[in-house]
């Protein structure tokens, strides 16, 4: 069984991004890069797959030296192959334009199962998984906390906002981790150090500019009010109660 | 006259004698060196531990004569002290009489003679006596702590039968021949006066046995030193001397440059620093340390005096296996320690507090070893309570323990940065605790309110300084802890304020001892002592003291890690007229339960270490507890809530601030106000005071 | 030019999809489109309630024909829907089934997505605008989208002020052919309180030492049952021994991040904030105004939980009688 793993690396999530002069961007460049939350837990199980019915597990990136980054991660935690596919040189890519460049490289390794996390915590752009399912046809199911594979098929149990749904499918599929699916493992220092002397094969994703062209612009980026409007009702005050019970009607039933 | 007694009554078989000492010297040698040969598969260099070579020395000259690493309730000592100061005598005496013998100096001769012959009696009935204590504590007594193995009789009646062999031999003497000087040596003279009914012949034959008896008594005694648990008498002042006092404070680090290294930390007996190897088998199982452990205490797996048994005898395994030829099967799978050897759970229970080594009579270094282990299973195998991995990513990704999103919390801190404050004398650093912890945001308040009602220009670092490392470097993560240490350094760097004051005393110890290793050189107060000297430099004013008794606890790494127990009574002294102390006090003080990481454990065997202390404290009928650590403040806290004990617990910082407030007010609004509203209070109920603190409603 | 809506059902429609037709029929007003809509599990009883909303088409499958909740079926069939009509946006509530399916649907038109957007608006020159929040929401994010089509799904939000003198829908029928499934769905596991797994929960309930004992749980159990929410508890509660360690939240515990968690009868120390300081909003009900949490939640209650949280749950009971 092939498995592919699709890893990225985000700017570290403790520290506020800034504005650029222009304002129609993120500036990132002084962040440290960290390996993106969800998809540890698509390396890890990934690896817990390996573990129990035997693959070969491929980490992809997509980017320049911070898809190394994330890469090396993934061989920290225990992956042993390193993708990384290099978008066309100056391509500001949006969900759409990095399913694509993806979608090339994974046509030719085929593999039979893709995890990836559900979101990536800097764009929350939440579509590159389920775009490559359907460039490459296979099928899909998005933040899955339970999955296992028997006799071929696979078991995912899919979050959604009244439960749980139980999807059964044949591979080859598309699946993206939600917390809770598993504890991704702390890396043991040795295979800290062996990751950063591990090979990493390069692609080029060999798609032209103006096909990855973005279909949107940014107008402007802000930063929102942090502060959160805190609201006492001292014992006995009118209106807490009708206040939260308001909230509880709005936050439950979305 | 000469004034000395007959020697040389078997000159003729000198040379017997000396082949004899030859052969007892030989042993004693072969033993010592096997020990010391095994000691150096550790790691380091000897050179670790040979700076300072003068005040070792004095410093062991001191430990051996004054006992004064014994000199702690409630284990008795004197009766150690007598032997060991026996053994000094007696051997004194021996190299007198052989330097008079063979050298003919006069050291068996005159007045010093007379001395030295009646403190030889003297000392050999205190050895008796004290071989009797010995033997009765151990046997009929019987300390839970302490270690027990039958050799140990036998090696209490060897030890005196060496003492009663040399007194009935001066008693025969005295028999035989009239001694000029019978009160210089009491003893004999009273073992001879029994002996006046026999011939003699008898006694000359009895002299002669005696003679020869004790000789190859003292010999064997010496020969057997390094197979026996007398090997203490060589260990112990050997770890005395090669004792670092910091060892705890200041931990080795670790190389990370090497790429190609597979392991970190101590996974195998070999892998330990050399010290910690001499430790182990230094250890004469007193079980001090045991006694005074809070892991111990409270039920935990862990008894720090049973880790340097079962590595001393796993030294010794090893040790054996190698020399008999068993290393390349050895070193294919290496003799893993833990686990196997020491248990898991036992690593994990350490709250480093310290109190084990302030108690160790020997000098052993407990707590690094504890740390080498841990850094083995979380670097190496990173195998660790699951609860961890939760505090170890939140260091990671946002920098402190819990994981809090920096820019929540930092508004409500409301104090300057080193941007607003330029010209800031000193740099405030309120720790992790500080930043984000609710609880203890109220201490750097209180804190703040007092640096600048004394008028001191303070500066506090914003959202780039990340945790001190304390935790992550005592829960064995030395890699996380030096990118910790190394991102604030850079930090602190750039600020440039180099006085820094905190009243973490964790952050105390690693900025202060542990940053200079990496570049960081800082002057760090704890605020106990700043706040201590701006009151007698009268830049705070004295507040009126309070009516009601309160207690310090002393947070572990204060009063052991920095030796500051003055500073924290002298401020108590001034917000309360009765200041007592709780019974484990001072160096002695007992553990809250948080160090070494801890606090980010659960406490799953036994009671919680933070239980007993509230034990202990409701058991004194204390109230009022006063502290200075945000681990302290928090446990016991919890502690006191969960035992619904109504015990008000307080950081000095705090007290001193409600005080000084107090007094501020009374005496300018009653002229002839008595204190009678103090901080410090009966029965406070400080939930209500806070309320109306920087809460604003709506 | 054409708005085209996916709406969502469980039960009743979904307040999401309330929220994006107020908001798609605020673009269309100013765009002057035409507002499409499609009901994946239509229930003729509830027709009525689309009425006026300003949904000028509403496109109803025939029953049976395409199974709910299979991303698979839908797919193929709302693709061929956004192609025909030529859509120019094409909008869904931001909940599971809408992000899958608008990131699939967006492969398929090779068109860009917006996930999570708070806001949706129009140009003069009629093109959409959308907030998308970035980096968890501390970066904020207008989009012009240029490039026809587009999708976006929206964060619910108030639909107070919502249109609701709008046209009759005019209904469509489809009657697509079905390829057969590989993907099936075996079991709709709904939430119960013993189900939700605390770290999944969107909602959390959780006690603490304010519980009192072992047999004082009724109260947040049942409204845990009317919020679909999971019960958590303080280190306090679970060291008492009055609940499993299973349902501690804290930094030995879970970290949990659910949307809203109410906080009963806990004080709040920093070992149980480090469990839960990602969640979204945080209310907190404790008898001492002095508890720690009061300083780092949202909405704080000082008073009894016992008489509290009682009337919480039957007023929602109430309320949800009379929605349904």
């Amino acid at each position: 069984m092939k498995i592919a793993v699709l890893v990225k690396s985000v700017p570290d999530t403790a520290v506020i991004p800034e504005i650029g002069p222009n304002g129609v961007a993120v500036v990132t460049g002084h962040l440290d890069f960290v390996l993106n939350p969800f998809d540890e837990y698509a390396v890890e199980a990934a690896l817990q797959m390996k573990q129990t019915h035997g693959a070969e597990v491929t980490a992809l990136s997509l980017g320049g030296e911070e898809a190394r980054q994330a890469l090396r991660a993934a061989f920290a935690m225990g992956i042993e192959i390193g993708v990384q596919v290099r978008p066309p040189r100056g391509a500001e890519l949006t969900g759409r334009g990095i399913a694509l460049c993806l979608a090339q490289v994974l046509r030719n390794l085929a593999p039979d199962l893709i995890l990836a996390g559900k979101q990536a915590v800097d764009g929350d752009g939440a579509q590159v998984a389920e775009r490559l399912a359907e460039h490459l046809g296979y099928l899909h199911a998005s933040a899955v906390t339970r999955l296992a594979l028997e006799n071929g098929r696979l078991t995912a149990h899919q979050a959604f906002e009244e439960g749980q749904l139980v999807l059964e499918m044949p591979l080859p599929a598309v699946i993206t981790t939600e917390k809770g699916i598993n504890e991704p493992r702390y890396p043991t220092l040795p295979r800290i150090l062996k990751a950063r002397r591990m090979e990493i094969q390069e692609l080029d994703a060999g798609l032209s500019d103006a096909r990855l062209e973005p279909g949107w612009r940014v107008e402007r980026i802000s930063i929102p009010r942090p502060e959160r409007h805190r609201r006492l009702f001292s014992e006995h005050e009118a209106g807490g109660v009708e206040h939260l019970i308001g909230l509880l009607q709005q936050k439950s039933r979305s | 006259m000469e004034v000395t007694r007959p020697l040389g009554t078997y000159s003729h078989l000198y040379w017997l004698m000396y082949l004899l000492t030859t052969a007892a010297a030989a042993s004693l040698a072969w033993g010592v060196w096997s020990r010391v040969r095994r000691w150096r598969l550790g790691q380091g260099r000897i050179r670790d531990r040979l700076d300072r070579r003068w005040s070792r020395t004095l410093e062991l000259a001191l430990d051996l004569a004054s006992h004064r690493r014994f000199r702690r309730a409630p284990h008795p000592w004197i009766f150690h002290a007598l032997l060991v100061w026996g053994c000094g005598i007696f051997l004194l005496g021996t190299v007198c009489v052989m330097l008079q013998e063979h050298f003919r100096l006069p050291t068996f001769m005159g007045v010093w003679y007379l001395l030295l012959s009646l403190t030889l009696d003297l000392f050999a009935a205190l050895v008796l006596g004290a071989l009797a204590w010995a033997a009765w504590r151990r046997f009929v007594r019987r300390p839970e702590e302490l270690t027990r193995s039958p050799g140990d009789g036998m090696l209490l009646l060897f030890f005196a039968a060496v003492v009663i062999s040399g007194l009935l031999l001066e008693g025969v003497r005295m028999a035989r021949q009239e001694d000029p000087w019978p009160l210089w040596s009491p003893v004999g003279h009273w073992i001879s006066g029994g002996l006046s009914g026999f011939g003699m012949d008898a006694l000359t034959s009895a002299h002669q046995g005696l003679w020869w008896g004790h000789l190859l008594l003292a010999l064997g005694f010496l020969a057997a030193i390094p197979y026996t648990r007398l090997f203490h008498l060589f260990a112990a002042p050997a770890a005395l001397f090669f004792n670092d006092r910091h060892a705890s404070q200041v931990l080795i680090p670790l190389d990370f440059s090497d790429e190609e290294t597979a392991a970190f930390g101590v996974g195998r007996i070999e892998d330990f620093h050399w010290k910690r190897l001499l430790d182990a088998d230094a250890c004469t199982h007193c079980g001090r340390c045991q006694v005074q452990c809070p892991a111990w205490d409270s039920g935990k797996p862990l008894s720090p005096k049973e880790v340097g048994a079962v590595l001393s005898s796993c030294l010794a395994d090893h040790d054996r296996d190698r020399r008999t030829g068993q290393t390349g099967d050895r070193a294919a799978s290496p003799a893993p320690l833990i686990g196997a050897v020491i248990r898991e759970e036992a690593l994990w229970a350490c709250t480093t507090c310290r109190a084990c080594e302030v108690y160790c009579p020997v000098g052993i270094e407990h707590v690094p070893r504890f740390i080498d282990m841990r850094r083995f299973l979380v670097l190496t195998e990173a195998r660790f309570p699951a609860e961890l991995q939760t505090t170890f990513r939140a260091l990671e990704r946002h920098g402190n323990p819990w994981g809090i999103a920096r820019r929540e919390s930092d508004a409500t801190l409301k104090l300057p940065t080193p941007a607003d404050e330029p010209r800031a004398e000193i740099l405030l650093w309120p720790g992790c605790s500080g930043f984000f912890d609710p609880r203890y945001r109220q201490v750097i308040a209180a804190l703040a309110g007092l640096l600048k009602q004394a008028g001191i220009r303070f500066a506090v670092p914003g959202e780039e300084v990340v945790c001190c490392g304390d935790g992550a470097r005592r829960l064995g993560n030395e890699y996380l802890f030096q990118d910790l240490a190394r991102r604030n350094i850079a930090v602190l760097k750039g600020i440039g304020i180099h006085r820094i004051v905190t009243p973490c005393p964790h952050c105390l110890n690693t900025l202060s001892n542990e940053y200079p290793q990496f570049g960081g050189h800082f002057q760090v107060l704890h605020h106990s002592v700043l706040l201590q000297n701006l009151m007698v430099e009268k830049r705070l004013p004295r507040p009126e003291p309070g009516k009601a008794p309160a207690a310090f606890h002393d947070p572990c790494y204060l009063a052991r890690y920095a030796g500051e127990m003055a500073a924290p009574r002298e401020l108590l002294r001034a917000v309360t007229d009765s200041p007592v102390e709780i019974p484990r006090h001072g160096e002695e003080s007992f553990c809250c339960g948080g160090g070494g990481g801890r606090i980010w454990l659960e406490e799953d065997a036994g009671q919680s270490v933070a239980a007993r202390r509230i034990q202990e404290i409701v058991d004194s009928s204390l109230v009022n507890i006063v502290t200075a650590c945000p681990f302290c403040l928090t446990m016991l806290s919890d502690g006191a809530k969960r035992r619904g004990a109504d015990i008000q617990i307080s950081d000095l910082a705090e007290i001193l601030a409600q005080n000084i407030k107090t007094s501020g007010k009374e005496s300018s609004h009653e002229q002839h106000g008595n204190g009678g509203h103090p901080g410090v209070r009966h029965r406070p109920h400080r939930q209500e005071e806070r309320a109306s603190g920087d809460r604003n409603p709506g | 030019m054409k708005i085209l809506v996916l709406l969502e059902s469980r039960g009743e429609l979904t307040l999401g999809s309330l929220s994006v037709i107020a908001a798609a029929a605020q673009a269309a007003d100013r765009g002057h489109m035409e507002l499409h809509a499609v009901w994946p599990e239509p229930d003729h009883e509830q027709l009525h309630r689309l009425a006026g909303l300003g949904i000028n088409v509403l496109h109803l499958v025939r029953e049976d024909l395409l199974p709910p909740y299979s991303q698979e079926a839908w797919i193929p069939f709302l693709t061929e829907l956004a192609q025909n009509l030529d859509a120019r946006l094409i909008a869904a509530p931001a909940s599971a089934w809408g992000k899958a399916l608008c990131a699939a649907l967006a492969a398929r038109l090779d068109a860009e997505l917006a996930q999570d957007c708070l806001s949706l608006d129009w140009t003069l020159d009629g093109t959409p605008l959308v907030r998308k929040p970035l980096y968890a929401g501390k970066i904020l994010a207008d989009l012009r989208l240029d490039h026809s089509p587009a999708l976006v799904t929206l964060r619910p939000r108030s639909v107070k002020g919502a249109k609701r003198d709008g046209p009759i829908p005019r209904i469509v029928g489809h009657e697509p052919s079905l390829s057969p499934l590989r993907c099936v769905l075996k079991e709709l596991v709904p939430l119960s309180t013993g189900a939700v797994k605390l770290t999944e929960a969107r909602v959390i309930v959780a006690g603490g030492r304010g519980i009192g004992g072992p047999d004082n749980w009724t109260a947040l159990r049942e409204l845990c049952d009317i919020l679909g929410a999971a019960l958590g508890a303080s280190r306090a509660a679970v060291d008492a021994g009055w609940i499993h360690q299973g349902h501690q939240v804290g930094q030995t515990g879970k970290t949990v991040s659910p949307d809203l968690y109410i906080a009963c009868g806990i004080s709040g120390t920093i070992q149980h904030r480090a469990g839960m300081s990602n969640a979204g909003t945080v209310v907190a009900i404790n008898r001492d105004p002095g508890a720690e949490i009061f300083q780092y939640c949202d909405y704080g209650l000082v008073g009894d939980l016992f008489e509290i949280v009682p009337k919480l749950t039957l007023e929602l009971k109430a309320l949800r009688g009379q929605g349904s």
